[in-house]
């Protein structure tokens, strides 16, 4: 399992960590069961504090990614990824709604909208 | 034990300096750097924890030994100062026996593989190394008798980047186990930027933050503006500001905020180093 | 304290030559004199030397600084230093004591209840001496207990002379019927007495200090 850090962006580390996770388990590198490093563990090899990883953990568990047993580490959760998926783009739908809304009602076009979710979804990448 | 170190209030007083309700904690598991100019009170705070001195109030309680540390408390705390402490003429091997006969805990296989890690040569006289070297030595024998707690005094100054990044990682590869712990008082606030948990700011013997390090490095904001800018901001948003030359600088707490609120004005993120400067020579604002 | 000993022993070992090299000198020049038996005070109080320089050595280095924070008691830290003066002055007592034995019998102005009096002389002024200057040590730090090093040995000297005058004068014999029996008997165990009021001084003076 590799995970790159960048410490120039403005996304904070604990942000990169958990949406590359995210990654590797939507695309099926890392399967239900397989075993994530522990929390120092992952702090000593990407060279971060220990609280930067526990963040980034815990917002993995709350969104059903990991799942974390004390004494027993930290594993992929056993959560169907189809689920997650469908969570994740119910998440999407609500934020959409929501700047649809605004738009609409600040009159912000619907081109100059696309515009800018474009522009969002490039950039992430 | 929740906390490797817990100081509450202390308070010690020199002539012309003091420190004034000085409070913070090391939790245990993490790593604590503790920053400040120099004469701030970082090396009095820490000869206070230590009980290299008396102190005119508080509290100190350090490994869950609620009173002044006791020699038993010592056998688990390795401490690493900024001038080496060990007689030029001993060799590294006399030294590790030397060591073997004061703590009872000593390892000295474990004290032979760090020399390894660290390319000490067990035959060389102490006087015989070079700066970096004798740091490596002084961290070799803190950590060889296995203690819980790591306390270093401006440890690594003095040291090229390439010898502190190995230090830095022993620190990591110590934190391993949850029941270590380290306090780091350190002016390379890049250091602690990769490897600190929190960060205390000690200036002119009070304690001006006690936080988290994200917090700092990525809630924490430094806004720039122009004068009339500047008056238009609210003042519990600031933290501390400076007048610069041809702007204002603002120290703020939550950037994400502030940049939308304050649409006009740069908001850029703060290093430790800015944050401090900015504390250190700008107007602090005092809350109430 | 077996850690602290062993680290002075390592010290000296280092620093051995000049001491031996000193004492040496001493002795011969003491012998040139005439009397060989002044060799075993020579020794002894090099002996009692060697443990001043050793911790003036701990201060130069620092040492004293890491003393602080290691699982060892002030108390102890002082009693080494006691312990280590007394080791050092019973072994340049014993060295001393067989040269000069040796060399008073090969030239035979060896005068046994003379050499045990000086041997017992030897004994105390090193204690006495070492314990004030440790004392001196601890509470001044290197620097300014320098001043008071000539004080440290005039002082049992100065107790030894007041001492053959006023039993010479008072004619007291205890025990065995002369004036240098009385000195050989007691001084010992006042060196003893004064070196454990000093070490109880010391280590009340090492509790207090500040760093």
């Amino acid at each position: 399992m590799e995970i790159v850090i960048s410490s120039n962006t403005s996304k904070p580390i604990y942000e990169q960590i958990t949406s590359q996770i995210k990654a590797l388990i939507m695309s099926g590198e890392l399967q239900t069961g397989d075993p994530i490093p522990s929390m120092r563990a992952m702090a000593k090899s990407l060279h971060v504090s220990v609280i930067t990883v526990q963040k980034a953990y815990e917002d993995l568990q709350r969104d059903g990614f990991i799942e974390t047993t004390v004494g027993r580490g930290s594993f992929v959760s056993a959560s169907n990824r189809d689920f997650i998926q469908e969570e994740q783009q119910r998440k999407a739908e609500s934020h959409l709604q929501e700047a649809a809304e605004i738009g609409r009602t600040s009159g912000i076009s619907l081109d100059k909208l696309i515009e800018l979710l474009t522009l969002f979804y490039t950039e992430e990448a | 034990m929740s906390s490797a170190i817990e100081v509450r209030n202390l308070q010690k007083s020199y002539t012309g300096f003091g420190l004034q309700n000085v409070s913070f904690c090391v939790p245990q598991g993490s790593i604590v750097g503790l920053i400040g100019e120099n004469g701030a009170g970082k090396t009095t705070t820490i000869k206070a924890i230590l009980n290299l001195i008396d102190i005119g109030g508080g509290e100190i309680s350090v490994l869950g030994s609620p009173n002044k540390i006791t020699k038993r408390t010592r056998e688990d705390i390795g401490v690493v100062f900024d001038d080496i402490c060990f007689h030029e003429n001993l060799s590294v091997s006399q030294l590790g026996k030397v060591m073997q006969g004061m703590y009872k805990r000593w390892d000295m296989a474990l004290f032979k593989q760090y020399c390894q890690r660290f390319s000490l040569d067990s035959k060389k006289r102490v006087g015989d190394l070079s700066k970096g070297m004798k740091m490596k030595l002084s961290i070799t024998v803190a950590l060889s008798h296995q203690p819980r707690l790591l306390i270093l005094d401006e440890a690594t100054s003095g040291l090229d980047p390439v010898m502190r990044d190995e230090i830095l990682d022993v620190f990591l590869d110590f934190i391993q186990d949850e029941q270590n712990s380290v306090l780091l008082s350190s002016h390379i606030t890049s250091d602690l930027e990769k490897v600190a948990d929190y960060i205390v700011f000690i200036h002119q013997g009070k304690v001006i933050f006690s936080l988290t390090k994200d917090t700092l490095l990525y809630q924490y904001g430094i806004l720039r503006c122009r004068t009339d800018e500047f008056k238009q901001i609210d003042k519990d948003d600031i933290l501390a500001y400076q007048k610069k030359d041809f702007e204002w600088e603002v120290l703020v707490a939550d950037k994400e905020k502030a940049a939308q609120k304050y649409k006009k004005c740069v908001i850029d993120h703060a290093t430790i180093d800015e944050i401090m400067l900015l504390y250190i020579k700008g107007v602090q604002q005092c809350e109430g | 304290m077996r850690g602290l000993i062993l680290k002075d022993f390592y010290n000296m070992l280092k620093n051995i030559g000049p001491t031996l090299v000193t004492t040496i000198c001493v002795g011969l020049l003491l012998m040139v004199q005439g009397n060989p038996s002044l060799f075993v005070i020579g020794f002894a109080v090099a002996g009692g030397g060697v443990c001043s320089t050793c911790l003036r050595m701990d201060e130069t280095a620092g040492w004293t600084k890491f003393e602080l924070i290691a699982p060892v008691s002030r108390t102890t830290v002082v009693v080494e230093k006691y312990v280590l003066l007394l080791l050092l002055t019973i072994t340049g007592l014993i060295v001393g004591g067989v040269i000069s034995y040796v060399a008073g019998t090969l030239t035979g102005t060896l005068d046994i209840s003379k050499f045990i009096m000086y041997v017992s002389v030897a004994f105390s002024i090193s204690l006495i001496s070492g314990s004030l200057i440790i004392f001196f040590l601890f509470k001044f730090g290197m620097i300014k207990a320098d001043f008071f090093t000539v004080l440290c040995y005039a002082v049992p000297v100065g107790i030894f002379v007041a001492a053959l005058v006023v039993v010479k004068k008072l004619g007291l014999n205890i025990m065995v019927g002369s004036p240098y029996m009385t000195i050989t008997y007691f001084f010992p165990l006042l060196a003893l007495v004064v070196s454990l009021l000093t070490a109880v001084a010391t280590v009340a003076v090492y509790h207090k200090k500040q760093f």
